[in-house]
């Protein structure tokens, strides 16, 4: 009933015309930049942060908010129309959504990931609104050990379940774990593989190497096919979802949500592990597996709910304890400390205004990226009817002042160029390069947990099983375990009893 | 190989001295500030250094009647900003706004760090002084730092501390404590304070040391406790937590700033204008307390007082990390 009383009084804050102006600008805004490939959240907020010292609090905080979650819808336009993802949390959506673009169906995918975001945004949200507290409580216990489980089952899963060779997919995703190394050692500072040069001491940008990967490697493999790119152009006009596309996307999209929602509140990569997640979940439990990789909409549907309902629900640990989860949310808790905000455990009793209005903007916030969303999809779709000759040079120059844009650093380009190579020569040996990018993402955080949990139990392994929660994804990866080797043993007996 | 590096400082800042001498400058001096003046940060949007200047910026920029563009540079610990500033023209328009650890502690740190915080740097004032604090969880049983000695002494390997960053101040005062009180603690490092807050609510280290604003509102809502200020005087937001001297390490006063430096050679003047201009967003009522309801003090000192605690505080710092054996590299 409280619960009620306070979002009602949210909601009168969220729609004063101010904060409905400043919700508005925070979306389009955000939009706008998760089109742009690179240019993220991170460096739009921080630009903004002395702007807002002249706003209300809430009404900047309804603002910076939108644009984060805002990026996150944006992010998937350029990954379905071009294979660009300029965050690591659409390189998933790149998959089968672009290939569903090939296919004619930019418009249904496009649609697709704007309402499976809507859907996910929205219960996201109201998991705030009514259950913010006790999550927080759950992240807390959420400790090194169990972030070392979790990092590993995901890398795991995505090594097991990558079509094609278990091999190949082991050995990139080692890759990129090794690739994730670079930088200082947190135990240490030591600097590591960074060549002497003090920018690689934060390690790697991952938006470089993302953009290098897939969108420019994309570029260059429509190049060199003689015939030029394929999109099927022919049915382009079709953009709405059909009922069937309907059947198949609701039900992906409540599972992404599912999963982002819990995967959002926990520290680290929560973000780009719920995408991932989400994908192998859809394509373990779908009727016809094959589809996944060629379009299928479910693998469209599932990771952009789930990035943003992690998006949403990463807001709790901020909003509980004042604690910060990944790089946006400190910027937030800066945009509130500028405003004389002491955040901390009693945000939520202090300033219930600032929380409840918050939570009411973004049940706004989403209606509005809806709103500006859908719309924009036939311009979108018209996009890809523009001569490749005039639109690939636009899309190089956009991934450089993206990639440049993070750091002010012209190594990031150099990066940026290395991995396209990397990306080329990887696809024409037949490697995959989706469990490289995990690899590079998760790594880190799996290692630097380890050691740290190690430290924390003075060196005792035991502290994985002792552990409930780690014990039990550590079950997990040893039953994902057999159920891979166990049937390689029995077809390796069967071949040797025929021969 | 050591010797050509000295020589190549050596020559940059004296070829900066010469610069600032000439009559170009001189004359350009007369009329500063005639362009935006640029303040590089070494952290990101989101800490403790970002946000005070962001809350000065606008009475600065007032005072000073040209834009304040703030910069922020991040990476190796700071490091980069301050290398950057280190080797920028010393006119003024290039300034490094920064933690005391960037002159204090990174170079006693870091033997590899690339500039001199005494010789490379014209070190313009300071803006706040930030008393750090020693807290544990709650959940430990201990009410005084004596209390807490004794228990790391029943169980020495069961209590850890953590720290917002190897090399870091609170690492190296963490060190120091350990050798001051005795107490048996381990050192396990974050990547800021963001991650290292929840392991500490949540019991998995049981102490640590950061500005008192990381603490605060838990302190008030009981998960944790202040043990000690690492200072001589107790902070106003926490009058219950004891100074150093009264926790019983009297040779733990080691009071934090944050402050402006800009490379070596910044005519007297343009100093000046600079130093007016922060006292001008000290006494600014609506700045100041911005800046106290972050734990903060304002530090008024004359340029010369701040010279000699850059040059106190390096060499003790140096001191502790050559005994504590801290070196990143």
């Amino acid at each position: 009933m409280e619960t009620l009383q306070n979002l009602v009084m949210g909601m009168g804050l969220a729609i004063t015309p101010t904060n409905l102006l400043f919700a508005f600008i925070g979306s389009l805004l955000g939009t706008l930049i998760g089109v742009l490939p690179g240019i993220g959240p991170l460096a739009t907020i921080s630009m903004l942060l002395s702007l807002t010292v002249a706003l209300d609090p809430v009404t900047s905080l309804i603002m910076l908010s939108a644009i984060f979650y805002g990026a996150q819808y944006g992010g998937s336009t350029t990954a379905i129309l071009c294979n660009l993802p300029g965050e690591a949390t659409s390189v998933i959506t790149a998959v089968d959504g672009h290939q569903m673009a090939l296919k004619g169906r930019a418009g249904a995918a496009l649609a697709t990931a704007a309402l499976s975001s809507l859907i996910a945004g929205c219960i996201a949200t109201a998991l705030i609104a009514l259950l913010a507290p006790p999550l927080a409580r759950f992240a807390l216990n959420f400790n090194a050990p169990e972030i070392f489980a979790l990092m590993s089952l995901g890398l795991l899963a995505c090594v097991i379940f990558s079509p094609g060779s278990f091999l190949k997919a082991l050995a990139m995703a080692l890759l990129g774990v090794l690739l994730g190394l670079v930088g200082s050692d947190v135990e240490t500072g030591a600097q590591r593989m960074t060549l002497g040069l003090a920018e690689l001491s934060d390690g790697l940008s991952v938006v470089s190497l993302a953009i290098g990967l897939f969108g420019l490697n994309e570029i260059i493999s429509n190049l060199s096919r003689p015939d030029g790119r394929q999109v099927a152009t022919q049915s382009l006009n079709r953009l709405w979802l059909s009922r069937k596309d309907f059947g198949a996307m609701l039900p992906a999209a409540l599972r992404g949500t599912a999963l982002g929602s819990i995967l959002g509140v926990l520290p680290g990569g929560g973000m780009t592990l719920s995408t991932f997640a989400s994908y192998m979940l859809e394509r373990r439990i779908a009727k016809d597996p094959g589809e996944f990789g060629q379009g299928a909409i479910q693998g469209v549907a599932g990771p952009e709910a789930a990035n943003n309902a992690a998006a949403q629900t990463s807001f709790i640990p901020l909003l509980t304890l004042g604690i910060p989860a990944s790089p946006i949310m400190a910027l937030l808790l800066g945009a509130m400390i500028i405003q004389g905000i002491q955040p901390g455990a009693d945000v939520m009793i202090k300033r219930p205004d600032l929380f409840w209005g918050l939570i009411a903007s973004m049940w706004v916030g989403n209606a509005m990226l809806v709103i500006i969303n859908l719309p924009m999809i036939g311009m979108w779709v018209r996009l890809l009817r523009v001569p490749y000759d005039i639109l690939f040079p636009a899309i190089v120059i956009f991934c450089c002042i993206g990639s440049y844009s993070i750091g002010a650093s012209a190594l990031d380009l150099v990066i940026m160029a290395a991995f396209t190579g990397v990306g080329t020569f990887a696809l024409a040996v037949g490697y995959p390069l989706v469990p490289l990018l995990l690899g590079f993402v998760l790594g880190p955080l799996a290692e630097e947990n380890l050691r740290r949990a190690m430290s924390l139990a003075n060196g005792d392994v035991a502290v994985f099983i002792e552990r409930p929660v780690s014990a039990a994804i550590i079950a997990v990866m040893v039953l994902l375990m057999l159920s891979f080797v166990i049937p390689m043993l029995r077809r390796a007996r069967s071949a040797n009893s025929e021969a | 190989m050591k010797n050509s590096a000295t020589r190549r400082s050596f020559l940059r800042w004296s070829m900066a001295g010469a610069a600032a001498l000439s009559a170009g400058s001189l004359r350009a001096q007369s009329n500063f500030p005639n362009k935006p003046i640029n303040v590089i940060l070494g952290f990101a949007p989101g800490g403790a250094i970002d946000a005070q200047m962001r809350m000065v910026a606008p009475a600065m920029s007032a005072f000073l009647g040209q834009p304040i563009v703030i910069d922020n540079k991040p990476g190796a610990g700071g490091n980069l900003a301050t290398e950057l500033v280190a080797k920028a023209a010393p006119d003024g328009y290039t300034v490094l706004f920064s933690g005391s650890s960037a002159m204090t502690v990174n170079p006693a740190t870091y033997p590899a760090i690339r500039y001199d915080p005494l010789k490379d740097f014209t070190h313009i004032g300071s803006l706040t002084n930030t008393d750090l604090m020693i807290a544990i969880n709650a959940d430990v049983p201990a009410k005084t730092v004596r209390e807490f000695v004794e228990l790391t002494h029943k169980d020495p390997t069961r209590y850890k501390y953590g720290d917002a960053g190897a090399g870091g101040s609170p690492h190296v005062l963490l060190e120091l404590f350990k050798q001051k009180s005795g107490a048996k603690i381990q050192g396990v490092h974050y990547r800021g304070s963001g991650p290292m807050l929840p392991d500490l609510l949540a019991n998995q280290i049981q102490i640590s040391c950061d500005v008192p604003a990381t603490f605060r509102s838990h302190i008030e809502s009981g998960k944790l406790r202040g043990l000690m200020m690492v200072s001589n005087e107790r902070n106003p937001l926490f009058p219950s937590v004891p100074t150093a001297a009264e926790a019983g390490i009297p040779d733990m006063a080691l009071p934090g700033f944050f402050g402006f430096h800009g490379p070596r050679g910044i005519p007297a003047e343009v100093v000046e204008k600079l130093r007016a201009a922060i006292s001008k967003a000290q006494t600014d009522a609506a700045i100041a307390e911005k800046l106290t309801g972050l734990g903060l003090a304002l530090s008024v000192e004359s340029q010369q007082s701040f010279v000699a605690r850059i040059e106190k505080n390096l060499r003790l710092f140096q001191a502790v990390a050559r005994d504590a054996n801290i070196r990143i590299e």
